[in-house]
C-alpha cells in the first residue's frame, strides 16, 4: 500500500453514462409516443365526446373547440350562457352558469374564437360546463388605432 | 490532503507499507487517525493527493478492494444477525462461502461458543472480537484497523497477534492506536500522527525503503449479481428479525383505509370508487417514504453502511438491493392496501390489472426514493426532507397508478391502460439508470 | 498576543475579486439593458389587438422562463464538473444558478397565473406546460432544501450534485410539454411558424430577454462571490483555530 500527494483522482464512469443516455432517449420517446396515444390528454375534441357516446355521460370532462359563429345566447334574468361548441368533427351545445372570461365573445371578422370548458354531458346531449377557459394562441397583433 | 468541514484534518502526508510489513499510527485523540484510515480504505476521497493498493489501483475501484481487510471505529456488524451469520454476509461480499474458514475466524477470535449468538447480546469487547474476525475474514493482503485494541480486555490485546498472524499472516497491516505496548506487542514500525502530520519515531530505525511498486495479482471480485443477491437476502433476514416495517407498514395502510371509511362513509356516493383510488395511492406514496427514508439511514446508523462500501462491490450494488428490498415492501403493502380497500369499501379493486399496476408503481417510486434516501444519510431532519424530495419525481407514478386503478373501476373510460404501464416502465427504468449511475458518486463523501 | 496572531494572518486574496471592475461594467450594463427593456415594453411596444395591456406580461414572463431553463442547465453542468473534477467552484456556481433558476421560475409561474386570469379567466389549470412547470420548481426547491439540510460541506456539494443532474430531466419535459400534449398555454410564438408577433413587440422580447440575461449574470457572480466569502471566512478561522492551537 502507498499513499502519496500527487494530483487528484478521476472517477470514471463510461459505459454508465452510455446506459443513461439510453434510458432517457427511450424515456423521451415514449412520452412523445403517449402525447399521441390519447391517454394522458387535457381536454378532448368534440368529436372524441361523440365517440364516446354514453360513456362520456357525468363524467368531469374538458372539451376544446371554437365558438360557433353567432351562437352565443345569454339569458337576461339569469347569468346562463349557452353556446354551441365546435370543431372538425361536429358540435356539442354548451351551457355556462357563471361570468365569463373578460375575452369571451371577443368577435372579429376573421378570428374565430377556441375555449376549452369544463364539466359534464347530459343524457340530453347537451354540455353542462362548470367553467369556461378562453384559449389564446401564439399570436400576437398590434391594436389599430382607429382613424380620426 | 483530506478535508473534513471547514477543517483540513490530515496535511503532507506519505507512507508507504510493503507487503507483509506492520506499521502503527499512533496520536492522541483528534490527531486524525480515523481519517487517515478512512481515506486509506476509500471512504473518503482526498482532496489532494492518491492512495493506491498494491501499487495499482486506488480503494475507489472496487476489484482493489478484493483484498482489503477493514475495521473501523465503530465494527459494521447487523445486531440482528449473529456472529456466524454476520460473518457469512462479509464472506459473501468478497465473494467467498468458505464455512470452514468461518469457523476457523470464530475459533481465532474466541467467539466459537457465541457464534449463534445475535449481536445486539454481545458486549462491546466481543462485538470489537467480532470485527476483527470480519476485518481478517476475507484472507486480506491489505488489513486496515482503527483502534483494534478498542474495548478489548487486557487478554484481547495479547490475543491480537495472534489472531493477525493466525488469518493474516502475509498481509501489510497498518492499525491506529494511542498505546504504544499495542504497536510493540505487534512488533510495528511507529509512525506518530499530530495534528494531521506524520512524523517518523526517531527511536525507531529509519523506515525501509519501500520496495519498487509493482502490481501484485488481485484476488478475484465477487460476482456483482450474488453480491446484491447477499444484501437483499441480509436485509430480509434483518427485517424478519427486527420487524422494524413491514408490520408497521401494513398498519398503517389498514389505518388509513378503515380512517377513511369511517369519516368518509356518509359522504360517499358514486364517488366511493374514486375515494378508494385516492386513498390507495396516497398510502402507497407514504410508506414507501417512510420506508425509503430508513433505507441507507439504518444502515448508516449502525456503521454498517462503510462495511458495504468497504467490500469489493460497485457501490450501484448496494443502491440496486436497497431498491429491491423497498419495491418488495412497497409491493407488499400495496397490494395489501388493495385488499383492504376492497373488503372495507366494497369496491373490486383486487384485479389482475391494479396489482400489475401496484407492483410496477412500487419498482417505479422504490428507484426514484432508493436514490433519494442514499442523499439523506448526513442531512438533519431526513424525515421531513424526504417526502420533498420524492414526491415531485413520484408524480408521474402517482398520475399512472390513478389512471390505471380508475380505469379498472370503470371510473374513467378503460382501454388506456398500455400507455399508463408504459410510463410506469419508463420512470423505473430511468431512475434505475440514474440511481446506478449516480449513487456511487454519492457513495462517498 | 492573541492580537498580533490575528493580524499576522495573510489577507484573503480571493477576496479582491469582489472589487473586480467586470462587476461595475456589468452593473452598468444591467441598468441600461432594464431601463431600455422597461421603456420598450411599456412605451415602444404597442397594445396588443385582443388583449390590450395585459399582454406586456410577455416581456416579463418569457424571458424567465427561458432564463430559469438557462439557470438549471448550468445547475446540471456545474453539478457534473463538481462529480468529475472536484472543485468546489463548480459547486457554487451551481448553487447560485439554482436559487436563480428557482426565482425566475416563481416570476414566471406567477406573471403567468395573473395573465392566464386575465385572458383564460382561470389563475390555474392543470395543463401539462403549468403541471410541469410546477413539479420543476418544486424539485429545485427539493434540491434548495436538501443544501440547507446537510451540514458536512462535502456531503453538501456530492448529495445536491446527484439531485441537481436527475432535476434538469425535467427541464426538457417543460419545454416541450406543449408540443407533445394538448395543453391550454400556447405553443412558443417566436420559434413557432404558427404564432407570430409584430417586430416591435419582438424587438422587445428579445432586448428583454437580453436584459435578464444580463440580470442573471449579476446575480450569479453576486451570488458566487458571496459563497466564495463564506468560504474563504471558513478558512481564515481554521487558519486561526491552526495558529491557537500551534502556539498552545
Amino acid at each position: 500500500m502507498n499513499a502519496t500527494t500527487t494530483t487528484s483522482t478521476r472517477p470514471r464512469l463510461p459505459t454508465k453514462l452510455l446506459l443513461l443516455a439510453a434510458a432517457l432517449i427511450a424515456a423521451v420517446g415514449f412520452l412523445v409516443w403517449t402525447g399521441t396515444q390519447g391517454a394522458t390528454v387535457y381536454y378532448h375534441t368534440v368529436g372524441e365526446v361523440r365517440g364516446m357516446g354514453s360513456e362520456a355521460y357525468y363524467r368531469l370532462i374538458r372539451v376544446n373547440g371554437i365558438v360557433a359563429d353567432g351562437s352565443i345566447q345569454s339569458a337576461t334574468d339569469s347569468n346562463l350562457i349557452s353556446f354551441d361548441l365546435q370543431d372538425d368533427s361536429g358540435r356539442l351545445p354548451v351551457e355556462y352558469r357563471g361570468t365569463p372570461p373578460d375575452l369571451f365573445g371577443y368577435s372579429s371578422e376573421d378570428r374565430y374564437q377556441e375555449v376549452i370548458v369544463e364539466g359534464q354531458l347530459e343524457p340530453s346531449g347537451a354540455f353542462r360546463a362548470r367553467s369556461l377557459i378562453v384559449k389564446h394562441g401564439p399570436e400576437f397583433e398590434p391594436r389599430e388605432i382607429p382613424a380620426q | 490532503m483530506v478535508r473534513l468541514g471547514q477543517r483540513n484534518v490530515l496535511r503532507g502526508l506519505s507512507l508507504a507499507l510493503a507487503p507483509g510489513e506492520r506499521l502503527a499510527v499512533v496520536g492522541p485523540n483528534g490527531a486524525g487517525k480515523t481519517t487517515l484510515i478512512r481515506a486509506l480504505a476509500g471512504l473518503i476521497r482526498p482532496r489532494r493527493g492518491h492512495v493506491s493498493l498494491r501499487g495499482s489501483r486506488g480503494p475507489d475501484e472496487p476489484a482493489a478492494r478484493a483484498g482489503l481487510g477493514f475495521l473501523g471505529h465503530r465494527p459494521s456488524l447487523y445486531p440482528h444477525l449473529s456472529a456466524r451469520e454476520n460473518l457469512a454476509f462479509a464472506a459473501r461480499l468478497h465473494g467467498t462461502t468458505d464455512a470452514a474458514r468461518i469457523e476457523a475466524a470464530l475459533e481465532v477470535v474466541g467467539l466459537a461458543a457465541d457464534a449463534n449468538r445475535l449481536v445486539r447480546d454481545y458486549s462491546r469487547g466481543m462485538q470489537q472480537r467480532l470485527g476483527l474476525a470480519l476485518a481478517l475474514l476475507p484472507e486480506p493482503d491489505v488489513v486496515l484497523l482503527d483502534e483494534p485494541d478498542a474495548s478489548l480486555d487486557a487478554a484481547g490485546v495479547d490475543d491480537l497477534p495472534v489472531m493477525i498472524d493466525a488469518l493474516a499472516p502475509r498481509a501489510a497491516v497498518l492499525f491506529s492506536t494511542h498505546d504504544e505496548r499495542v504497536a510493540e506487542a505487534l512488533g510495528a514500525r511507529v509512525v506518530r500522527l499530530a495534528a494531521g502530520r506524520l512524523t517518523e519515531d526517531p527511536r525507531e530505525a529509519p523506515a525501509p525503503k519501500p520496495p519498487p511498486l509493482q502490481a501484485l495479482p488481485l484476488p478475484r471480485p465477487p460476482g456483482f449479481a450474488r453480491a446484491v443477491r447477499a444484501m437483499i437476502a441480509k436485509d430480509a433476514r434483518v427485517e424478519w428479525r427486527a420487524r422494524e416495517q413491514v408490520p408497521t407498514l401494513l398498519m398503517f395502510t389498514l389505518l388509513a383505509a378503515v380512517v377513511f371509511d369511517m369519516a368518509f362513509i356518509a359522504a360517499l356516493g358514486s364517488e366511493v370508487a374514486a375515494v378508494a383510488v385516492g386513498v390507495l395511492w396516497i398510502s402507497v406514496l407514504l410508506a414507501a417514504t417512510l420506508a425509503g427514508t430508513r433505507l441507507f439511514t439504518t444502515e448508516f446508523e449502525r456503521g454498517t453502511l462503510d462495511g458495504l462500501l468497504v467490500a469489493p462491490v460497485d457501490p450501484s450494488g448496494i443502491y440496486l438491493a436497497k431498491f429491491a428490498l423497498l419495491a418488495i415492501e412497497t409491493a407488499f403493502v400495496g397490494v395489501a392496501q388493495l385488499i383492504f380497500l376492497s373488503l372495507l369499501l366494497n369496491v373490486s379493486l383486487f384485479q389482475a390489472s391494479t396489482i400489475g399496476a401496484v407492483l410496477l408503481a412500487a419498482a417505479a417510486i422504490s428507484a426514484i426514493l432508493a436514490l433519494q434516501s442514499s442523499l439523506v444519510v448526513n442531512a438533519r431532519a431526513r424525515e421531513m426532507l424526504m417526502p420533498l424530495l420524492a414526491i415531485p419525481p413520484a408524480v408521474p407514478v402517482l398520475l399512472a397508478g390513478v389512471g390505471i386503478t380508475l380505469g379498472a373501476l370503470e371510473v374513467t373510460p378503460a382501454g388506456q391502460q398500455g400507455a399508463w404501464f408504459g410510463l410506469l416502465a419508463v420512470v423505473a427504468v430511468v431512475f434505475l439508470t440514474l440511481g446506478t449511475v449516480l449513487y456511487p458518486q454519492a457513495a462517498r463523501a | 498576543m492573541r492580537q498580533a496572531q490575528t493580524t499576522e494572518l495573510p489577507r484573503p486574496r480571493r477576496l479582491a475579486a469582489l472589487r473586480e471592475p467586470a462587476n461595475a461594467v456589468l452593473y452598468a450594463a444591467l441598468l441600461l439593458s432594464m431601463g431600455l427593456a422597461l421603456f420598450m415594453a411599456f412605451v415602444f411596444a404597442p397594445a396588443e389587438r385582443v388583449q390590450a395591456e395585459i399582454y406586456r406580461l410577455l416581456f416579463v414572463h418569457v424571458p424567465s422562463a427561458w432564463l430559469a431553463f438557462a439557470a438549471f442547465g448550468v445547475v446540471a453542468v456545474g453539478s457534473v464538473m463538481f462529480l468529475v473534477r472536484g472543485k468546489s467552484r463548480w459547486d457554487r456556481l451551481a448553487h447560485a444558478s439554482a436559487e436563480i433558476g428557482v426565482l425566475f421560475t416563481t416570476l414566471c409561474l406567477v406573471t403567468g397565473s395573473i395573465w392566464g386570469r386575465s385572458v383564460w379567466g382561470v389563475w390555474w389549470q392543470w395543463d401539462p406546460r403549468l403541471t410541469t412547470t410546477l413539479i420543476m420548481w418544486f424539485i429545485y426547491v427539493s434540491y434548495l432544501a436538501l443544501r440547507s439540510y446537510i451540514d458536512d460541506p462535502n456531503a453538501r456539494q456530492r448529495m445536491s450534485s446527484v439531485v441537481g443532474i436527475v432535476g434538469v430531466v425535467s427541464v426538457p419535459i417543460v419545454w416541450f410539454s406543449v408540443e407533445w400534449w394538448r395543453s391550454l398555454h400556447p405553443t412558443p410564438s417566436v420559434t413557432n411558424p404558427g404564432g407570430g408577433m409584430p417586430p416591435e413587440m419582438l424587438t422587445t422580447l428579445l432586448v428583454s430577454v437580453a436584459a435578464f440575461t444580463v440580470f442573471y449574470v449579476v446575480l450569479l457572480r453576486q451570488r458566487m462571490q458571496l459563497e466564495l466569502a463564506v468560504a474563504e471566512l471558513g478558512s481564515l478561522r481554521e487558519r486561526l483555530y491552526e495558529r491557537n492551537e500551534e502556539s498552545a
